[in-house]
């Protein structure tokens, strides 16, 4: 009679203690599951929706406004001459221009000088017009957090895919792949 | 006439909708000083992209320039602060708050640190109230149960 009540706290106990063992693994997997991923790796809200209109400026003074591209497929690469992985991409950009002439190229410049850029891109030379972007406005339409970020529009101006950080060579010739219509 | 032509060509120019923010209509200019008042606050509600949990209004980093460039050019035009902080989530996620909106998921982030101290702290309080009685049973029902012979002695001596 009397270990009745002494087993049901028993019960109690077990029970309270799966329950906190369950809350603590749970906690732990939450975490878990967020651990080793980039917390800057925002997630691509822009993919889907219409890449916001620009009217900017190259560098030599033309002009050049994005809904006037309008049934042409365009990369938008957002980059400066401090970003070093942006200066590796670069090259691979360069010749992709030159491949595939039905793709407009553009570089716009985040965070940098209009005449660092000239000098870099003297040196290292350039197949497409880079803008220039007065307060880095259309870095931030476009969701921008970090350089370099490039943007795949197809030819109904539909940001199809966007790229946080450098891109190799298959990645960008699959992408290029993918702005193509039917 | 010559307004309405000029409206109707002005409309076929932006034929989306022209504004900053899309889908959005602003409202009247609001004054300078009420403008820097806004433009500071809403700074200080958006995270900075590129560091490590500050606030854009923390931050001399080139994105946190640029966010609040923006943030006060859409205040200058009218827009108001849930329209601007729409317009930020929509282009950088929910992340780009540094509070999270309570929706969703994010509940068990507003609610599970106080849902778990106080289930913690009734638990506590139970097993204090379970304890207290037990080790009161056999004694007398009158004053506090002292078991240490020299308390006793001490609270005697106390009472003279």
């Amino acid at each position: 009679v009397a270990l009745a009540p002494e087993g049901c706290r028993v019960k109690a106990r077990v029970g309270l203690l799966l329950v906190g063992l369950a809350l603590v693994v749970g906690l732990v997997a939450l975490l878990g599951s967020g651990f080793g991923k980039d917390p800057h790796r925002l997630p691509s809200t822009m993919v889907g929706k219409v890449a916001p209109d620009f009217a900017l400026v190259d560098l030599d003074g033309a002009p050049v406004q994005l809904s006037a591209l309008r049934g042409t497929p365009v990369v938008l690469n957002f980059w400066a001459t401090w970003c070093m992985p942006c200066k590796a991409e670069h090259p691979l950009l360069v010749a992709a221009a030159r491949a595939r002439p039905d793709v407009r190229f553009f570089g716009v410049v985040y965070g940098d000088q209009p005449d660092a850029v000239r000098r870099y891109l003297a040196k290292a030379g350039t197949s497409y017009p880079h803008l220039v972007d007065p307060g880095d406005g259309v870095a931030v339409d476009y969701g921008v957090a970090g350089v370099p970020e490039s943007f795949f529009v197809d030819r109904q101006g539909v940001i199809v895919h966007k790229q946080a950080g450098p891109l190799d060579a298959a990645t960008l010739t699959g992408l290029l792949a993918r702005l193509e219509t039917p | 006439v010559k307004a309405l032509i000029v409206a109707a060509l002005l409309a076929l120019a932006a034929p989306d909708d022209g504004g900053p923010i899309p889908g959005e209509t602003p409202g009247p200019a609001p004054a300078p000083e009420d403008a820097d008042l806004r433009a500071a606050a809403l700074s200080k509600l958006l995270r900075c992209p590129v560091c490590q949990g500050l606030a854009v209004s923390d931050s001399t980093s080139e994105a946190a320039v640029a966010f609040r460039g923006r943030v006060r050019e859409l205040v200058d035009q009218g827009y108001t602060d849930r329209q601007i902080l729409a317009f930020f989530v929509d282009r950088y996620g929910d992340f780009i708050l540094l509070d999270p909106p309570a929706e969703g998921l994010n509940w068990v982030i507003w609610v599970g640190p106080g849902l778990l101290t106080g289930t913690a702290l009734a638990f506590a309080l139970a097993a204090a109230a379970r304890r207290r009685p037990q080790g009161q049973a056999g004694s007398d029902q009158t004053g506090p149960h002292v078991a240490d012979p020299y308390e006793q002695r001490l609270l005697a001596e106390l009472d003279e």
